[in-house]
């Protein structure tokens, strides 16, 4: 360096040094050496930096010095080189000191030749590079661990991106045990998982051999990690906590083979791998409990949704049974024989619920024979306190849940379930006692519908099963059938009653809805059109007062119903309809027509006409009349206008059939091959023109005798047989010495008149007097004549209004029709 | 007409109260006064029906009390009805005593002498 303030004479004697000491005593090491590599020359300070003699080195070959590393960088690189450029600058190059320590170095290397000889020698500047190298090889070692923790979390990534993917916890196994692996190099990895609500942690994925659990008490790394929340080293494995939201899932356990030693950063990324894989197991089981969850709450919904179809409560609770096997258990039990345990408050159930509904008291489905409970689980089961399923050991040493079937306060049953799910489990309490909560209710349920409909049932019968007026002059048949589809009854509703001694009514409802309701408000209607029929106000004035009474009947609104009166003595038929179909009425030597007139609209409406109308017209003898429900002339796919068509052609096609049998056919033929979906009445009201049997007879004992062999006679003439003829013609004399005993008192200017049809195999009798009766004195003979008369006909209907109507009906064998 | 319904002879130590055509509330109480004023005391009393063509509620009423009167007698009575007759159809529905019946006039002896 030259200052240039300095007077330049001042540097004079440095350069008039001894070159040879320059030489010796250089900055760098000078090395001469021949081609073959032996060393020809070398200065003090080369000597001084390897502490090698002058003699050590010169006449041996340099490559002797050089470590293993260098000797083969001088044969591969410096010699070609050399040969080829002559000259090779900086290259790094190791040399063996004398006491066998590494000394590098950097060279630059010239090639000379002697002008004139081919001798060449190589010049060797030798600068120390030792801390230039050391630095560099901390460089590499800094890159070779980033590189190598590149690859680690690499590795992790896709560990995460693995765990992201899976549905199942123990999947979460894989790819740990293979970051594990890869990672860390570690010889096994083994997932701990802890468990839900037990200080237990089982092994995750499947071991050979099974590994046994362990305790949160164990003294084991794992158990450590748990506890302190921290990766633990012990026992020749590094154990890091599954963490997720501050909370410990479980544990990954690396085993390491002896001496490895684990550095920080990989502690950290052992710790890495706890945090990431706890979240995905976290994920995963918010997902799992989600999906179960769903897959619960829709298994709830199949079975209130499968229970409802079934009707009675012994349908529902095989069911039930079906439904819960397999998918909720291998084997399932419904017991509904509580009610037989003594002493059982029934106060909130009906008393019939210990009774026919549960007679069918076990029902099971599964393998092996049915568990019997004992009456004193029975007893802790129904009094309800215990608010678990209670264990209970089987027939074969199996493992069950005792669960309570509840409604309405009260334990109805159990339900018995043993043996894994099939696929959704195990599953908890709160589901199991939440399934059978929903079976009790709809068991329950069924059991009440079941009672409502047999109380409607009985009801409607009792209702459609009374007696009819008998008069020679016309015959009412009827026929009722229930809808299949359903086993609640409807509101369907037929009647006939006498009006007046010469007239006739008819009438066939619906009363809106079905079951109990419907049928209590159809036994209200039914009653209410007689009396307002009596009353003899006419068909429009029936309906007028029907709209009041509805008015007060909320379930029969909108109720329609046709109502006829027949007058007997003349013929005059006069109709009307509140919203109800067309009465049919078929006329000798006429086609089937229907009655359009008389029409308005349903019971109490607000939107169809409440004028009443009614209408009239005369029949002739032989004349039919089918009043009937829209049941009868609805069915699925066809208009309403072509039930009507088919029910006229019906008709049209049974004009001699009798009328007992006429409803039965009518209603056969329009229903056939259909399900029959409504409830369908059907009632037909024949004004005959049948063979009659007509005299009027003084009210004489003496009078008997002879009015006994005209009837018989007559009867004779209609090949009714001889027993059944002295029948008739017994039970016509009694009731004409009623009406002459008890009618005119022996008074002989009374008249008893005596009529008697055959039609259809049916004889019909009626015996009438004008008299004023008077009830006879009690004696044991008294009821005599009643007695014969009851036993010997079918029906016996004694009216006493003005007058008394006797009427009474039989079947006679071996008659025609004419 | 009284003596054609109702005749009256004495056979093997009995009475025989023969009964005939129809017997009904026209005419059952005379025949009722014509029995008990006609039958004599007797080792035993038969009421045949045999020839009745007819008997309702009243015939019925005429029977009992015959009967109830012989026996208030001490009288054994019993009542010829052939089986299978429309008479005996009457007595079989309105639940008359089957022991005071018999088939022919002969058993009825048979068994009032035995």
């Amino acid at each position: 360096m030259v200052d240039p303030l300095q007077p330049a004479e001042t540097f004079v004697p440095l350069l008039e040094e001894s070159a040879e000491d320059l030489y010796e005593r250089a900055p760098c090491g000078y090395l001469s050496v021949l081609p073959d590599g032996t060393v020809a020359r070398v200065n003090q300070t080369f000597l001084d930096w390897t502490g090698y003699r002058r003699a050590d080195l010169v006449g041996h070959r340099v490559q002797d010095f050089y470590t293993i590393g260098g000797r083969i960088f001088h044969e591969t690189h410096l010699g070609p080189l050399l040969h080829m450029q002559g000259e090779v600058r900086g290259v790094a190059l190791e040399f063996r000191r004398a006491d066998g320590s590494r000394l590098d170095i950097l060279v630059n290397v010239v090639l000379r030749r002697n002008q004139g000889t081919d001798s060449r020698v190589l010049r060797m500047t030798v600068f120390d590079a030792t801390d230039r190298r050391s630095y560099e090889r901390e460089l590499l070692g800094e890159r070779r661990r980033a590189e190598r923790n590149e690859d680690r979390i690499r590795v992790l990534q896709e560990m995460v991106a693995r765990c992201a993917s899976i549905d199942r916890a123990e999947d979460i196994v894989a790819p740990i045990v293979a970051a594990g692996a890869e990672a860390f190099e570690a010889t096994r990895t083994v997932v701990w998982l802890l468990h839900p609500r037990e200080p237990v942690l089982t092994v995750a994925g499947s071991t050979e051999p099974a590994t046994p659990p362990v305790g949160l008490d164990d003294a084991g790394p794992e158990a450590r990690a748990v506890h302190t929340a921290e990766v633990v080293g012990a026992d020749g494995r590094v154990v890091t906590p599954l963490v997720a939201d501050g909370r410990v899932l479980g544990t990954v356990s690396f085993y390491f083979p002896a001496g490895r030693q684990v550095a920080v950063d990989e502690v950290e990324l052992m710790r890495t791998v706890g945090r990431q894989a706890g979240q995905a197991l976290e994920r995963v089981r918010l997902h799992e409990e989600t999906a179960r969850r769903a897959w619960q709450s829709a298994f709830l919904a199949r079975v209130g949704r499968d229970l409802d179809e079934a009707v009675g409560p012994a349908d529902r609770a095989r069911r039930l049974v079906a439904v819960l096997v397999p998918e909720i258990a291998e084997y399932a039990q419904v017991d509904l024989a509580l009610g037989e345990v003594a002493g059982v408050a029934t106060t909130s159930s009906p008393p019939s619920a210990t009774g026919t509904a549960f007679a069918d008291d076990v029902i099971a489905r599964g393998p092996g024979e049915h568990w019997e409970i004992r009456d004193r689980v029975r007893e802790t089961v129904r009094a309800g306190t215990a608010d678990t399923p209670l264990p209970l050991a089987g027939p074969d040493g199996r493992q069950g849940l005792l669960l309570p079937l509840r409604a309405r306060n009260t334990v109805i049953g159990t339900l018995l379930l043993a043996g894994a799910p099939a696929t959704h489990g195990p599953f908890q309490q709160d589901f199991l006692l939440d399934l059978a909560d929903r079976a009790g209710l709809a068991l329950d349920n069924a059991r009440l519908a079941e009672q409502d409909r047999e109380v409607a049932r009985i009801l409607q019968r009792s209702l459609l099963v009374s007696e009819r007026p008998t008069d020679p002059r016309f015959h009412v048949a009827t026929v009722y059938r229930p809808a299949v589809d359903t086993l609640e009854v409807g509101g369907d509703w037929y009647d006939a009653f006498a009006t007046s001694a010469d007239s006739v009514g008819v009438v066939v409802g619906d009363v809106v809805g079905r079951g109990i309701r419907a049928a209590s408000a159809m036994g209200q209607l039914r009653s209410a059109v007689r009396a307002l029929a009596k009353a003899r106000c006419g068909p429009a004035a029936v309906l007028r007062h029907m709209d009041d009474f509805v008015a007060t009947l909320e379930a029969g609104q909108m109720t329609t119903l046709a109502y006829a009166e027949l007058a007997l003595d003349t013929g005059l038929l006069r109709y009307a309809c509140a919203g109800h179909p067309p009465p049919l009425l078929l006329s000798p030597d006429t086609t089937p027509r229907y009655l359009w007139d008389g029409r308005s609209g349903p019971l109490g409406t607000h939107t169809a006409s409440r004028t009443r109308r009614e209408a009239e017209l005369t029949l002739p003898r032989g004349s039919r009349l089918l009043l009937y429900t829209d049941g009868l002339v609805e069915r699925r796919g066809e208009r309403i206008d072509q039930g009507l068509d088919r029910l006229a052609e019906a008709l049209d096609a049974r004009r001699k059939t009798p009328i007992g049998s006429l409803t039965q056919e009518i209603s056969d033929g329009m229903l056939a091959g259909e399900g029959g979906h409504d409830d369908t009445c059907l009632l037909a009201l024949a004004f005959d023109g049948a063979p009659q049997f007509h005299a009027d007879v003084p009210a004489r004992m003496s009078r008997l005798s002879p009015l006994r062999a005209e009837l018989d006679g007559w009867l004779a003439a209609r090949q009714v047989p001889e027993p059944e003829r002295y029948g008739i013609v017994l039970a016509c004399s009694e009731a004409m010495a009623n009406a002459i005993e008890h009618g005119y008192q022996g008074d002989p200017s009374g008249i008893v008149s005596v009529t008697a049809t055959i039609d259809g195999g049916i004889l019909d009798l009626r015996v009438s007097d004008t008299g004023r009766w008077r009830a006879p004195r009690a004696t044991a003979h008294r009821g005599r004549g009643l007695a014969l008369m009851g036993r010997l006909m079918d029906d016996l209907v004694i009216d006493r209004g003005v007058g008394t109507n006797v009427l009474m009906r039989r079947q006679v064998r071996g008659t025609t029709g004419d | 007409m009284t003596d054609e319904r109702v005749t009256v002879r004495g056979e093997r130590g009995c009475e025989v109260v023969r009964l005939r055509g129809e017997i009904d509330h026209g005419n059952a109480e005379l025949v009722e006064r014509d029995v008990l004023s006609t039958a004599r005391t007797a080792a035993g009393m038969v009421i045949d029906l045999t020839g009745v063509t007819f008997l309702d509620s009243a015939g019925l009423r005429c029977l009992d009390r015959l009967v109830t009167a012989f026996r208030r007698r001490q009288t054994p009575v019993l009542v010829v009805a052939p089986d299978g007759g429309a008479v005996r159809s009457t007595l079989d529905l309105i639940g008359f005593l089957p022991d005071l019946l018999t088939g022919t006039l002969d058993d009825a002896l048979a068994e009032l002498t035995r």
